[in-house]
């Protein structure tokens, strides 16, 4: 696992990588626009605790 | 910069997510781990149906932490992250609290039930144990007049092997090959280290055979009699059947100073 962080006009930039992987299935998202990686954090948290 | 990952593993799912922004990974993290309890307060039947895999006894509280989903944050440096370690081990003592309420009653009974079976086998064994036991020395008893029996058929017994290692390195010391010599040294060696007063030939040809090899006989200790090396100890109470001898004071200076 990695992560590469950079500064950019002197703010820290963050890079966010989420990986997910069902079975064979492996498929990993990977960005510096947390609002959009925290969304689909929530979105397959819930649909992965709504499969009991 | 440090690097934070949060794996979520649930049956055949598995999130990985990895990042450097410590604040986001706590934030995800109490976020999952609240989920996770909530998905088993509301889905306590699955955990019981997983039952069956389980080994046959088993604690109970184990059980049902084992069985709750998995919640993993390791982080690869040590910077601390006590919120986030707080937030899982309550929802996991809050899961097992709860996992254990929820089947306590049924699950205690089974348990006592298997454990009754496993201490009335444990009891049938010592049983069989203690009975094997009674008869064990009774067979002894009887075995053992065979074996003395086949003992003294077949005696075992070895003479040592090991030898004297004084009296090689005073054989040494005199750099000699003479038989002659070897029957003075013996002599002395038997009186001064052995503190023997008085010797026969068996125990010096004891003492050669058993560490080099050799045997002296008697016409050598003759010449050493008439050389007046060693004297024959007269007999004074008529009953020994053997020659005693003893080293004489020339005898003592013909091995200091001739050997």
């Amino acid at each position: 696992m990695y992560v590469n962080t950079e500064r950019k006009g002197g703010i820290m930039q963050h890079e966010y990588v989420f990986k997910m992987k069902k079975g064979d299935i492996e498929i990993e998202l990977k960005s510096d626009d947390l609002e959009f990686v925290e969304q689909q954090l929530n979105k397959w948290r819930e649909d992965i605790m709504q499969k009991g | 910069m440090s690097n934070y990952t949060f794996t979520f593993k649930k049956d055949n799912i598995f999130v990985d997510f990895s990042t450097t922004d410590r604040e986001v990974v706590e934030r995800q993290f109490r976020i999952w781990v609240d989920s996770a309890s909530d998905f088993v307060k509301a889905h306590p039947s699955k955990t019981k149906t997983q039952k069956t895999e389980q080994p046959p006894i088993q604690p109970v509280a184990e059980r049902k932490a084992a069985e709750a989903p998995v919640v993993t944050a390791p982080i690869k440096e040590e910077i601390p992250a006590p919120a986030a370690a707080e937030v899982v081990k309550e929802a996991v003592e809050e899961a097992k609290v709860e996992a254990i309420k929820e089947s306590q009653p049924e699950e205690t009974a089974e348990v006592f039930e298997k454990a009754s079976s496993l201490l009335k086998t444990i009891n049938s064994i010592q049983d069989e144990t203690d009975e094997s036991k009674r008869i064990e020395p009774a067979v002894e008893t009887a075995d053992f007049g065979a074996v003395l029996e086949k003992s003294i058929e077949n005696p075992t017994f070895e003479p040592s092997r090991v030898k004297d290692q004084v009296f090689l390195n005073l054989i040494n010391s005199k750099e000699t090959m003479d038989k002659f010599h070897y029957l003075m040294i013996t002599a002395f060696y038997l009186s001064e280290f052995e503190k023997m007063e008085r010797f026969s030939l068996k125990q010096i040809n004891a003492k050669l055979m058993h560490n080099m090899s050799e045997v002296i006989d008697h016409s050598m200790l003759q010449e050493a009699i008439n050389q007046n090396f060693i004297e024959l100890v007269p007999d004074l109470t008529g009953v020994s059947e053997v020659g005693e001898y003893r080293l004489t004071p020339a005898g003592e200076d013909f091995f200091a100073n001739k050997i």
